[in-house]
């Protein structure tokens, strides 16, 4: 492939970047988790910590706070953002 | 690099011969009708292709789906999206616009 | 006829650094400069404005990796209208 790939993909780079930083993750079914990256794989399934769960967006009310980490499943995210 | 690596592997399995079954450089510069899957349509002009059959379309129009149905199209709805690529993944059909025309019916409202 | 005039990773690939919009399936789509991408055009954005059914619903400062799973098309230059 041409260009953009040296050696590290720019997905793959991100993802190194925000391990232990605050992010929202979406879900394809709309959810969004906002949390702690503990951390990720190159499936994109993900570990949080402190996450809170929100439907689309955090203006829509708190369903659930959890203390402890969530693992969420990569054929499930649709997106992972810096918080 | 992993793709390259599945490619040569798969490649073993079919044999050297790895043709697309559709020639698409004879649509080269003309309309094609496109239908994605979740029910997106569009029509532009092909100016580009790959093996996995990522397109480049021009002048590409979309023409809007029902929001309530993805299956339908609304008739009249569309939206100008210029230069686009669309993914070889995702395509489901693929036609020339010339010599197709769309008729009404049922499913068409 | 000649053959395979623009490569579509091409595109993308001079699309890095300017802005993209980003048409999943459904009827959802992303806004935002690309950063980069890599095989699976999995895509990283940067200032996203992400819609639904053409409202928006969500802007994004930072970065954001994009899972190239139900990407759809991809129109580089960004939004119009």
């Amino acid at each position: 492939m041409s260009g953009v790939e040296s050696k590290t993909t720019a997905s793959a780079q991100f993802l190194s970047n925000i391990i232990g930083q605050a992010v929202v993750v979406k879900l394809h079914n709309g959810m969004l988790y906002q949390g702690v990256l503990e951390s990720i794989d190159g499936f994109m399934n993900i570990a949080l910590n402190q996450a809170t769960e929100h439907y689309e967006t955090d203006e829509n009310g708190l369903l659930h706070r959890y203390d402890g980490d969530v693992f969420v499943r990569g054929t499930q995210v649709l997106y992972i953002s810096e918080a | 690099m992993i793709e390259s690596d599945k490619q040569q592997s798969k490649r073993k399995f079919e044999g050297p011969k790895r043709e697309a079954i559709i020639n698409l450089s004879k649509y080269a510069d003309s309309k094609i009708r496109v239908k994605l899957m979740g029910g997106r349509l569009v029509i532009g002009t092909l100016k580009g292709y790959d093996q996995l059959m990522n397109l480049v379309l021009d002048e590409t129009t979309e023409h809007l789906r029902d929001p309530e149905d993805d299956t339908k199209i609304l008739k009249g709805e569309t939206r100008e999206l210029g230069l686009v690529v669309i993914r070889g993944t995702m395509l489901l059909t693929l036609s020339p616009l010339d010599g197709s025309e769309i008729i009404s019916g049922p499913s068409f409202e | 006829m000649s053959i395979a005039e623009i490569l579509p990773l091409e595109i993308i690939d001079k699309t890095v650094g300017q802005p993209i919009w980003v048409m999943l399936t459904s009827h959802r789509e992303f806004t935002g400069l690309l950063v980069g991408y890599d095989d699976f055009v999995n895509v990283v954005l940067e200032d996203v404005v992400e819609y639904d059914a053409n409202q928006e619903i969500k802007r994004h400062a930072g970065k954001m990796l994009l899972s190239g799973n139900n990407i759809a098309m991809l129109v580089p230059g960004g939004k119009r209208i």
